[in-house]
């Protein structure tokens, strides 16, 4: 389903893409849940965005409903701000095994999210803190489409140019105009 | 006693009200941050967000306020 997010944009020549634009293709591909974005008065050294979907009961005999809440620091650039929610979006489609919902499993995220990448300590929580990482990189072709980046490509067109006009952060869209990225970027999406 | 950051973020996260189905952060650039900070950072975070929804504030995603166009253009 990310795959067939991330299609939606890619043949969009019109920068910026804004994130309300991405949040609308979500729920037009079938995301019938809320999705509430909340801008938080957040120290960024410490928490840059957050995302947590939960069930939610308004009364006791209240059909549970299905909530997703996204949340990013306002002390940060609006670039960094998109590149932000675009990551936490990309979550709604994590895989089951992909999930962090047990006590154990978030007290493990947040020790794997600011330990070493490289660790001994295999396990489902591993994959679940990788995906947490990969996700920022499964979110920039959603800002910078790929047929916005054939156009800077083919026009030689400066990243700093690109970067203003999709209102992201140069570095990466630097990263993303490098010749390793069209590589990288197929091996993104396997099996999403 | 204070709860550590871990506990204020599994407080929040496993409140009787709600049931958690996946949660995942961004962490901050710190370069000393622990899981104790950003547990608690998040954990601030998504409790002002919870309390925004619970309060009937609408979904605020940021927004550029620039004319959409081609790169050519």
């Amino acid at each position: 389903m990310l795959q067939k997010l991330v299609e939606q944009f890619a043949d969009n020549t019109n920068l910026p893409v804004e994130i309300d634009d991405i949040v609308e293709a979500i729920k037009a591909l079938g995301w019938q849940d809320e999705v509430f974005l909340f801008a938080a008065d957040t120290d960024p050294t410490r928490v840059r965005g957050a995302f947590r979907q939960f069930t939610y009961r308004k009364g006791v005999y209240a059909e549970p409903q299905l909530v997703t809440h996204i949340v990013y620091s306002q002390n940060v650039s609006l670039a960094w701000q998109r590149v932000i929610c675009a990551k936490e979006l990309v979550h709604i489609y994590d895989s089951l095994a992909a999930k962090t919902d047990t006590e154990e499993e978030v007290s493990q995220l947040l020790d794997r999210l600011v330990g070493p990448l490289s660790s001994e300590d295999y396990g489902l929580v591993d994959l679940q803190a990788a995906k947490d990482r990969l996700a920022l990189y499964q979110a920039l072709p959603l800002l910078l489409p790929k047929a916005s980046l054939e156009v800077a490509r083919a026009n030689s067109i400066a990243a700093e140019v690109v970067a203003e006009r999709a209102c992201m952060p140069v570095e990466l869209v630097n990263l993303v105009m490098s010749d390793d990225w069209q590589d990288l970027n197929g091996a993104l999406f396997v099996d999403c | 006693m204070s709860e550590s950051g871990k506990q204020q973020l599994h407080s929040l996260l496993f409140a009787k009200e709600t049931e958690l189905k996946n949660v995942k952060l961004f962490p901050g650039t710190g370069r000393e941050l622990s899981a104790e900070t950003l547990g608690a950072a998040a954990s601030m975070a998504l409790g002002d967000a919870m309390k925004a929804w619970e309060e009937g504030h609408p979904s605020t995603a940021p927004k550029t306020n620039m004319e959409r166009r081609s790169l050519m253009g």
